[in-house]
């Protein structure tokens, strides 16, 4: 079949899916786990790229084939959400598709597509209930010390496979510090949310010796430095007022209004005016006492020298992210308009201090707002290493691991914040598997000829993620996989005796442990939603038979 | 419609495909690393999926690399292979030459045939090719013979006969594949005669 511009459909059957998902896959499953290589590349800008972040390699390729964007671009818009899972999604397609690649034939797309429906509507909310019965939960009221464990264990899980583990102990320490953990429940769950949906404005990246030397800082750091820095006086607090306006009025250039300045009276007649403007605008700043201006846009000199005479600091150009967020933390408006007569209260912001520092050599202004009404924030991240895109590296995973936490947040009624989070190292996978290959869910006779077969495609797909990780965890041997085997049946065999799922999963060295002591946590929510999305994309493959590609 | 479950034999090629197929997806991560594109399109010959390079090249994994890697270990498509294998099947029927008879009531030493299952049937074919790259060194110098083209065509239609008996009798998969290249490679060799003698 031809389309007008002359490209045909071809057909998209399980072996070429499978085999644009093992390509995928091939590019990250040495980087998956806690002992993960990295990888190299160069991008199209010539730019060199170490990374393992399965998000950002994928993204860095060129794919054009329909169903290669198509994976994705599911797996970006996951990663938007949870922040990490790229590795376990691709790894856990692929081991899905090698199984219906195997077992069904091209005749089979229905029943597979009504297999995976099923899966979804019926079994995977009795999956989502059992594992939710074995979990982890600890709230921040009732149980502070297991709340703070369970947050510093999902950061741990997240940075783990990046770093060593002495740097992944001095990292989780910094993220952790710039929590205030003492904060009402509803107030820390705001705090951890600002936080995560505007990183950037919390993070400092400097260039130092080590990723160990990354700290934080008390307050907001403004990455400009004072255009105008007068001694403020320590007992006062700072009041200022935020611009996105100039202060001066601008010509406008529709009017033509630059003609009617080329007299010598009507060009003084308009300087005349403009030095009126600003010394209006010096004097409402002394009479409703505004030590500081802050201004998105340049203010020029000569405005800058009727302001230090009235002893009013500046500091301008900033970015107008960092200005919104001000606005939006302090709940305060800012300027977008000349004032007529004065500032309202809701445009005069209110610091405790206001005073240059300098971070990693570069002069910054640290900004602490104070007041009624404050959204709950504390510190600001400040991140080393030795290199820029070291640093852009050490972002994203910092990122990932506070959206993570984020994730294994719950606010519910009283209002009361807890944690729900799962122990890591695959134990997840591991009881999914066993749950999902005895059966435990079917319950109903009717039911029992559906789902079966996608439960068991599942099951195996869970037992692949562990094994990639065993394998990656241990020594390459000869007896590797009978290891696994023999580990997953002591698995299997001890949650039967106890007739109860346990969450053994493996350490650094491969060994099988109760990943909860160890410390290492991940989200339920992050492992529900990448199970879902999986779901929904095998079911926009099986739904697809044609394509029309590049 | 009654199912039969798969024989070793198509067992073995199903492994052969998944192998094969592992590979070309390794291969093509290695060159999406390396900056290659992943077209929608496939190759025509072997329904692969193609790479771009950066020139705007299309590359097919499959034929480039992996089966010209395969085709010199391939009797029917490499003459050095086939009479490699020509030469071990002379060793397998030597050494079964040399077993005494089981039984001789007659006192002489019989001729022990070695049993059809002990050598592969395929070897007849690869000694075709053996000895079609074994030529004599002499035909390559000096005057070349007047080609005989009707003891040729004779010859050639002899093999198409033996090999269509051949698959009737073969329950081999690969086999019958091979017997079927051999057909119609004779049948093109035929054509080209038939050409050229015109």
């Amino acid at each position: 079949m031809d389309n007008n511009q002359g490209t045909e459909l071809k057909l998209l059957d399980f072996s070429k899916s499978l085999q644009i998902a093992r390509a995928l896959e091939s590019l990250v499953l040495r980087g998956f786990g806690p002992q993960g290589l990295q990888t190299l590349m160069c991008t199209s800008t010539g730019q060199v790229l170490v990374t393992n972040n399965g998000a950002t390699i994928f993204n860095a390729l060129h794919i054009g084939h329909p169903a290669g964007r198509l994976m994705v671009k599911a797996i970006d818009k996951m990663i938007q959400y949870t922040g990490d899972g790229s590795k376990t999604f691709i790894v856990m397609l692929s081991e899905i598709l090698q199984q219906i690649d195997r077992k069904y034939t091209e005749k089979d797309r229905g029943k597979m597509i009504r297999e995976v429906t099923h899966f979804t509507h019926n079994v995977f909310p009795v999956l989502q209930k059992q594992v939710l019965d074995h979990s982890r939960t600890s709230s921040l009221i009732n149980d502070k010390k297991a709340f703070c464990d369970s947050f510093d264990g999902v950061l741990r899980s997240v940075i783990s496979p990046h770093y060593s583990a002495r740097v992944v102990e001095n990292l989780v320490t910094t993220v952790t510090s710039s929590f205030n953990f003492d904060l009402p429940s509803d107030h820390f769950y705001e705090q951890v949310s600002i936080i995560t949906r505007n990183l950037s404005q919390f993070v400092v990246k400097t260039v130092g010796p080590s990723v160990t030397d990354s700290t934080t800082l008390d307050s907001f750091i403004i990455q400009r430095d004072f255009a105008l820095h007068l001694n403020l006086c320590p007992m006062e607090k700072v009041r200022f007022v935020i611009l996105m306006c100039s202060i001066e009025e601008q010509v406008k250039q529709e009017d033509n209004e630059s003609i009617y300045l080329s007299t010598n009276d009507s060009l003084r007649n308009f300087m005349l005016y403009q030095r009126k403007r600003v010394d209006k605008f010096a004097q409402m700043c002394v009479e409703q006492k505004i030590n500081v201006v802050i201004s998105s846009v340049g203010i020029p000199k000569y405005c800058l020298q009727v302001l230090a005479s009235r002893n009013i600091s500046v500091i301008h150009y900033l970015e107008e992210e960092d200005v919104e967020f001000l606005s939006q933390m302090c709940r305060k408006h800012v300027i977008l308009e000349f004032p007529r007569v004065q500032f309202t209260e809701k445009e005069i912001f209110v610091a405790s201090s206001c005073q240059r520092v300098i971070i990693g050599g570069k002069p910054c202004v640290q900004l602490t707002p104070c007041g009624e009404g404050l959204a709950p924030y504390t510190k600001t991240l400040i991140l080393a290493a030795p290199t820029d895109s070291l640093c852009g590296q050490l972002y994203t995973v910092i990122h990932k691991a506070i959206k993570s936490v984020y994730l294994s947040l719950i606010l519910s009624e009283g209002p009361s914040c807890s944690s729900a989070t799962i122990p890591g190292g695959t134990s997840f996978e591991l009881m999914c598997s066993h749950f999902l290959t005895t059966g435990r869910w079917c319950k109903s006779k009717t039911l029992v000829n559906e789902g079966v077969q996608m439960a068991s495609i599942l099951a195996g797909a869970f037992v692949g993620v562990a094994r990639i990780l065993h394998r990656n965890v241990t020594e390459t041997t000869q007896n590797q996989t009978r290891d696994f085997l023999i580990k997953l049946s002591r698995v299997w065999k001890r949650d039967a005796d106890m007739n109860s799922l346990h969450c053994l999963g493996f350490d650094r060295r491969g060994t099988l442990r109760d990943m909860d002591k160890e410390g290492v946590l991940e989200p339920i929510a992050l492992k529900f939603h990448l199970v879902s999305c999986l779901m929904d994309l095998l079911c926009t493959l099986l739904k697809t038979d044609g394509i029309i590609g590049t | 419609f009654e199912w039969e479950p798969p024989s070793e034999a198509e067992m073995k090629i199903l492994e052969a495909r998944r192998e094969r197929s592992d590979k070309i997806s390794k291969l093509m991560g290695d060159y999406l690393l390396k900056g290659y594109k992943m077209l929608g399109s496939v190759c025509e010959t072997c329904d692969t999926i193609l790479l771009e390079d950066k020139q705007a090249m299309k590359y097919c994994i499959a034929c480039q690399e992996l089966d010209t890697d395969t085709d010199k270990d391939d009797p029917v498509m490499s003459s050095s292979a086939a009479r490699s294998l020509t030469e071990e099947r002379q060793g397998v029927t030597q050494g079964s030459r040399t077993f005494p008879a089981a039984s001789s009531t007659s006192g002489r030493r019989v001729v022990q045939q070695p049993s059809p299952l002990s050598i592969d049937p395929r070897l007849g074919l690869y000694e075709e090719g053996a000895k079609k790259a074994a030529k004599p060194a002499s035909e390559s110098l000096g005057v070349w013979p007047i080609p005989d083209y009707s003891s040729a065509l004779d010859s050639l239609c002899e093999k198409i006969r033996w090999a269509s008996e051949e698959l009737k009798n073969s329950s081999s998969v690969e086999y019958s594949i091979q017997l079927c290249n051999l057909i119609k490679a004779s049948a093109d060799a035929m054509q080209s005669l038939k050409s050229s003698q015109s």
